[in-house]
């Protein structure tokens, strides 16, 4: 596909549907079957979407999803934006007041849900008044289905889209405050999904397996299998992960750390178990032998785990990005790795410059703002149009390194600033630690750890012994002077990061 | 069952298979990640044949919980 004739996910999907009409995009587990949904049968389902739409409202209307990663949510979100509307993907696993509060910023007035939301959908008079019409991904007694309104709509022609007409508001679900309606437009999309090269082809087979709402998810899964022409399996439940990697014989994977390190953790306890088995074999007999490559990125990954991978022969390939920028600022390929320490360079269109320590961002993948939120979205910006990433770091021959979060940044009173991550990631490679958050407590920098329970007995020796060591290779003011140690994990978002608020008690404080 | 259970469990933690117990609690005393709760109950389903609701997991909390829960799906 030429990428030049590329604006909009309209012309996305069109043009997918056009190279390869009768060669199967989606595949999911529906009971002992699978379902399979061809590129072509696609866009003709999404076009009755749109038409079912265009009864729904004058102008753009804003469709709210609710469920995990299906056909049918595929169906409902391009049948959304390619006619011009604007779909809003809600994370499933938020209350159910936090997804009407959600569902209500975004001025949804159609709801496309999953069954299990019935609830939702019951309910929604009264929490989501503006909310007209609701559709239920599935057929039901009392409700109004997706199969259903496939069955009476006719494709619609599709109206001309802007590239800059907002095609999707998705929530950030940061570690810090309230989540904020982060407007992407056809242009980000579109320039974010094609802003690497050679990076797949119609050949491959994806499982996509992080969270459809997910910015990193719908560019990196949904929309490059499109460009590609590639096959996008979609994952059930994150219980059934392995079994489905069995099933579907991904050749590409997009996980974020915490799901690498602990698949990588259940390949050693095999190992263990067989030491005679040849640790690539071990590692193949998870990921199947067609697996090519894992993309991983949201959070910060350890080269000790980069490593470990590259051990088994899966190449680990770390990324960085953030919502506002839909996602990717930079990548790594597998002809060109990250060296370990770095989240690789940055992407083709985007530029990055470092100010006062920040990184900061120009590229058409920028957000066009926050939904209903001018002051928010004016903070993010520079006056002459950078985005404030909030993310401390520096360019070295090309290559992008991390060292932490500007609102994370303890600000000591002697004006110093440590930043928590920094030194968080020193203590990478300890195989006694399961958790760590460094943070400011009485002015003092503290470090609050969880270790795994089988070093229970040994872990506050081995915590002082690492804090020791750190402590004699950091500047004076940034030494950790509070130990707390804890026995549970810290509390995470939804996404699994470990929230920097904790409302819990503390870990225990060591003399 | 608690063997299997145990066997099972040891791919997720690097303990003896002696060493868990009915008793243990999944987070505080095996250091398992929610993820890695998630991705042993789909090895559940698939060692003893049962379907498991993923909204049901948040009353799992004891490797006495799971023996529990599986009991129930087989029933």
């Amino acid at each position: 596909m030429e990428t030049a004739e590329l604006h909009t996910l309209q012309d996305l999907l069109v043009l997918s549907a056009g190279e390869r009409p009768d060669k199967v995009w989606l595949r999911e587990k529906a009971g002992k079957d699978i379902a399979e949904k061809r590129f072509g049968e696609m866009l003709e389902d999404c076009r009755r979407v749109s038409s079912y739409l265009r009864r729904q409202g004058d102008g753009p209307v804003h469709a709210g999803l609710v469920g995990s990663s299906s056909i049918a949510y595929l169906t409902c979100f391009f049948g959304t934006v390619i006619d011009g509307n604007v779909a809003v993907p809600i994370d499933p696993q938020l209350s159910a007041e936090e997804i009407a509060d959600n569902l209500n910023r975004a001025d949804v007035t159609v709801l496309f849900y999953d069954a299990r939301f019935q609830a939702l959908a019951d309910g929604i008079r009264e929490s989501c008044p503006q909310i007209k019409s609701c559709v239920c991904f599935a057929v039901g007694e009392g409700r109004f289905s997706l199969p259903e309104l496939l069955a009476q709509e006719d494709p619609a022609e599709l109206r001309p889209v802007e590239p800059d007409q907002c095609a999707c508001i998705l929530y950030t679900s940061g570690t810090t405050g309230k989540s904020k309606g982060v407007m992407l437009s056809h242009r980000n999309l579109i320039d974010n999904a094609t802003c690497c090269d050679h990076e797949g082809s119609d050949a491959d087979v994806l499982l996509s397996v992080l969270p459809i709402h997910h910015a990193y998810c719908l560019t990196c899964d949904v929309l490059l299998s499109l460009r590609y022409g590639a096959t996008l399996c979609l994952n059930d439940s994150p219980m059934r992960l392995v079994q489905n990697i069995k099933l579907f014989k991904p050749t590409m994977l997009l996980l974020v750390p915490l799901i690498a390190e602990t698949i990588y953790r259940r390949i050693m306890a095999e190992k263990k178990k067989n030491p005679l088995l040849p640790l690539r074999m071990a590692g193949r007999a998870v990921f199947g032998r067609d697996l090519r490559v894992i993309f991983c990125g949201g959070a910060y990954l350890s080269p000790e785990l980069t490593k470990a991978y590259e051990k088994m022969g899966i190449p680990l390939l770390q990324g960085y990005g953030m919502t506002e920028c839909a996602p990717r600022i930079t990548s790594s390929s597998e002809a060109d790795p990250s060296t370990g320490t770095d989240v690789g360079r940055v992407v083709k269109n985007c530029a990055v410059k470092i100010e006062d320590g920040e990184i900061m961002v120009k590229s058409p993948s920028v957000m066009l703002g926050y939904y209903h939120n001018d002051e928010a979205t004016r903070d993010m910006f520079t006056e002459d149009g950078w985005l404030k990433t909030g993310d401390l770091g520096y360019v070295k021959d090309g290559r992008v390194y991390i060292t932490g979060r500007r609102k994370n940044l303890i600000i000591l009173s002697n004006g110093e600033n440590v930043s928590p991550e920094e030194l968080e990631n020193r203590f990478a490679g300890c195989d006694w630690l399961s958790e760590i958050m460094v943070y400011s407590e009485d002015e003092q920098i503290t470090a609050e750890v969880y270790p795994f329970p089988e070093y229970e007995a040994k872990a506050e020796a081995l915590f002082r012994k690492k804090v020791d060591e750190i402590n004699r290779s950091v500047p004076s003011a940034r030494r950790i002077v509070r130990l707390r140690l804890r026995d549970r994990e810290f509390e995470k978002t939804t996404s699994r990061k470990v929230k920097r608020q904790q409302s819990g008690e503390k870990g225990r404080l060591l003399d | 069952m608690l063997d299997k259970i145990r066997e099972i469990m040891t791919r997720y933690v690097e303990l003896n298979p002696e060493d868990i117990h009915e008793e243990s609690r999944l987070s505080e005393d095996l250091a398992l990640t929610s993820f890695a709760v998630m991705s042993m109950m789909g090895d559940f389903e698939e060692e003893f044949g049962i379907t498991v609701d993923e909204n049901e997991l948040t009353d799992i909390h004891t490797v006495g919980d799971i023996m529990a829960y599986i009991k129930s799906k087989q029933a």
